[in-house]
C-alpha cells in the first residue's frame, strides 16, 4: 500500500520556472536608450501573464526598450505570473540617468591674476574640477574646490588653462582659454 | 328435524369429500395428544368419513380459522375437524371435538364436549372415543351431546362482509345464519383493513325461532394483556423452542390482532415452558395471568440450563455476525474515500509535474497532495482493518451461531 502511495507523492521532480534579466545596473546620461531583456526557462509558454515593472509602472512588452529622457534613478524588474497564480520576479537592475555638467566660461581677472570659471550641474550634483595650465612649456595641475585659481607665481608668459568639470557620476565637461599674461 | 338425521343427510352427502383434520390444540403430554390423534383418525376412517390429516400451515394464506373453513370448502372438502385437550386437574382432560360441515352453502357445526381420564388404558376401557366421534359425526350416537337443540342466528352488520363470532370461535362473514345449540350465545363480528380493527359484540338468548342480530361496528383497540409469574419471561410462537428460536415479545406481552384465540409459548429459565391459549375478546382490554410451575427435576434443569447457554451463545453468535456489517460497510467506505483521496492526489501530482513558479500557491498544492496521499493512506488503513475486524467478527460469530 505505502508503495502505491509513494507514487502518488509529489517529489519536486521538475525544474521550476527560472528568470534571469539580461540587462546589468547601469548609469547612463538622459537621452539614451536602454534595453531591458530577460531570460525565461523553459518557456514564456508556463506564463499565464508577465511583464516589466519599471519605477510602479508597468509595461508588457519583451523586450523593454526605454529611452531615458530624465535624470533620476529607475528600478526595473520583471514578471511572471503561472497558471497557478504565483509571481515570480528577476532581481531589480537599477539604471542611473544623469545630465553632464554644463560649463559656459572661463576668464582671468587681472586685478587678482585669478582664473575664474562659470560650470554647474543640472541635477544639483557638487561638481568636482580638474586644472590643467601651461606657461612657458610648462604644464601645472591643480583640484580646486572652487570655482577659481590663482596660479602661483604669477604667469609672466603667455598661458594656456583647462577646467574640467565632474559630477559624482564621472560626467565630464572641459572649457579652456589662452591668453597673455595681465599688463 | 331430529338432529341425528340432519347429521346423516349432512353427512351422506359429504361422504364423496374428504374430511380435512387439524391437529389437536392441547396443552397436555404430547404423547397423550399423539395417542388421541391417532384414535380419531382411526375411528373417523373406519366411520368412512376419509379424514385427511392437514397442518396448520395447509393453507398457508390464511391468519384465522374462518379463513381456513372457507379455504376448505373453496377445496372441496366435506368437513373441517378440529378439537382441544385441556389438563383438568392432575387426573382428566376437557375434550372439545368440532366438525364444520362444508358441503352445503351453509356451514353447520356440530360439536361435542366432555371430561375424560388422562391415563389412556382408562379412555380405551370407557369406550368415550367412540361415544363422543358417535355424538360428533352423527353415527351411533350414545351420548348426550351439546348440538340436540339448535337454534338458528341471523347476524347482520354494518358494514357487512365482518367475520362473524360465535362464543369466541369464527363461524361466517355477515350477512349469514348459522346454529347453535346453547341457552345464550355471545354473538361478535369484527372488521378490520389492515390497520384497525371495528368491532361489536353482544349477548343473546336462544329459543326455538331464529334469532335476528345487527351489530353497528365501532373502532376497537381491544387486546389481550398477558402476565406471569414470575415476570420478564420471554414469549415464542407456538413451534418447539429450540437454540433458533425468536422470542415474539417479552412479558407484560400486549398481544393485538383479530379476536378470538392463539396460543404462544412462554419460556423462563428456571420454569416449565407453557403453551398458552390468549383469548382477544372483540371490544375489550383483558388481562391474562399465567403461574409458571419451576422445573424441579435437575435432569431437566440441566437440560435447560445448556438451552439457554447455548440459546445466549448463538445470539452471542448473530450479534457479532451483525455486529460485523457496521465495520464491513465503514471499511469499504473508508476504502472508497481512500480511492477519492489518491485519485486527488494523483490528479494534483500531474498537475504539478511541470515547470512553475513554485509560490505560495504551488506550494500549497504541494502540501494538499502530501495530505492526500497521507489521508488515503489513513482512511484505506483503517478501512482494511475495519473490513479485517469486520471478518473476524462474522468468523467467530458464525462459528458461534451454527
Amino acid at each position: 500500500m505505502a508503495s502505491c502511495s509513494d507514487s502518488l507523492t509529489y517529489n519536486r521532480g521538475t525544474e521550476p520556472i527560472s528568470l534571469k534579466i539580461l540587462t546589468q545596473s547601469d548609469t547612463i546620461l538622459v537621452g539614451n536608450l536602454v534595453e531591458f531583456k530577460v531570460e525565461i526557462k523553459p518557456s514564456i509558454a508556463y506564463a499565464k501573464r508577465w511583464y516589466w515593472i519599471l519605477n510602479s509602472t508597468k509595461h508588457d512588452t519583451r523586450p523593454l526598450d526605454i529611452t531615458f529622457t530624465e535624470s533620476g534613478v529607475y528600478n526595473a524588474a520583471f514578471y511572471i505570473v503561472d497558471y497557478l497564480d504565483d509571481t515570480l520576479s528577476t532581481d531589480t537592475v537599477t539604471i542611473t540617468v544623469a545630465n553632464t555638467p554644463v560649463c559656459n566660461s572661463i576668464e582671468l581677472e587681472c586685478a587678482t591674476k585669478t582664473f575664474k570659471w562659470d560650470c554647474y550641474d543640472k541635477d544639483g550634483e557638487k561638481l568636482t574640477y580638474s586644472l590643467l595650465y601651461t606657461e612657458d612649456g610648462k604644464n601645472r595641475t591643480a583640484t580646486p574646490d572652487t570655482n577659481f585659481w590663482k596660479p602661483t607665481p604669477s604667469m609672466t608668459n603667455n598661458w594656456r588653462v583647462k577646467v574640467t568639470a565632474a559630477n559624482r557620476f564621472k560626467f565630464q565637461t572641459e572649457i579652456s582659454e589662452e591668453g597673455e599674461p595681465c599688463p | 328435524m331430529p338432529i341425528a338425521l340432519l347429521f346423516l343427510i349432512t353427512f351422506t352427502g359429504a361422504s364423496a369429500a374428504p374430511l380435512l383434520m387439524l391437529p389437536l390444540e392441547s396443552d397436555v403430554d404430547s404423547n397423550i395428544s399423539i395417542l388421541w390423534e391417532n384414535s380419531v383418525m382411526q375411528l373417523l376412517k373406519e366411520a368412512a368419513l376419509e379424514p385427511k390429516k392437514i397442518e396448520h400451515g395447509h393453507f398457508a394464506n390464511c391468519e384465522n380459522i374462518e379463513c381456513v373453513i372457507s379455504a376448505a370448502r373453496a377445496s372441496g372438502a366435506g368437513g373441517m375437524f378440529r378439537g382441544r385437550l385441556r389438563a383438568n386437574g392432575k387426573d382428566s382432560i376437557n375434550i372439545r371435538l368440532r366438525i364444520d360441515w362444508l358441503a352445503g352453502n351453509s356451514s353447520p357445526q356440530t360439536e361435542i364436549q366432555s371430561t375424560v381420564p388422562l391415563a389412556w388404558d382408562e379412555v380405551l376401557k370407557s369406550g368415550i372415543i367412540l361415544k363422543m366421534l358417535s355424538g360428533i359425526t352423527g353415527k351411533n350416537s350414545d351420548i348426550e351431546y351439546t348440538g340436540s337443540r339448535n337454534s338458528y342466528i341471523s347476524v347482520e352488520t354494518n358494514p357487512e362482509h365482518a367475520v362473524v363470532m360465535l362464543n369466541g370461535n369464527a363461524v361466517c362473514h355477515s350477512p349469514c345464519v348459522f346454529s347453535d345449540s346453547g341457552a345464550t350465545a355471545q354473538i361478535a363480528a369484527y372488521w378490520h383493513s389492515g390497520d384497525h380493527l371495528w368491532a361489536e359484540k353482544r349477548a343473546i338468548k336462544l329459543g326455538g325461532d331464529t334469532a335476528r342480530v345487527f351489530l353497528e361496528l365501532k373502532r376497537s383497540y381491544a387486546r389481550t394483556e398477558v402476565r406471569t409469574n414470575p415476570d420478564k419471561a420471554l414469549v415464542f410462537n407456538t413451534d418447539i423452542l429450540s437454540v433458533s428460536s425468536k422470542p415474539i415479545g417479552k412479558i407484560p406481552y400486549k398481544m393485538q390482532g383479530l379476536p378470538g384465540e392463539t396460543q404462544v409459548r412462554i419460556f423462563h429459565k428456571g420454569y416449565n415452558d407453557t403453551l398458552i391459549t390468549v383469548k382477544i375478546d372483540a371490544l375489550e382490554k383483558q388481562i391474562q395471568f399465567v403461574e409458571l410451575t419451576p422445573i424441579t427435576d435437575p435432569q431437566r434443569i440441566y437440560e435447560q440450563d445448556l438451552f439457554v447457554k447455548s440459546r445466549a451463545k448463538r445470539n452471542f453468535g448473530l450479534g457479532l455476525l451483525g455486529g460485523s456489517a457496521g465495520p464491513l460497510t465503514m471499511g469499504i467506505i473508508l476504502c472508497v474515500l481512500g480511492q477519492d483521496d489518491y485519485k486527488k492526489a494523483r490528479t494534483l501530482k500531474n498537475e504539478l509535474d511541470q515547470p512553475w513558479a513554485q509560490g505560495p500557491n504551488f506550494k500549497a498544492k504541494v502540501n494538499e497532495n502530501h495530505k492526500a496521499v497521507e489521508d488515503g493512506d489513513f482512511k484505506t488503513g483503517v478501512g482494511i482493518g475495519l473490513i479485517g475486524l469486520s471478518v473476524l467478527l462474522a468468523g467467530v460469530g458464525f462459528s458461534m451461531s451454527f
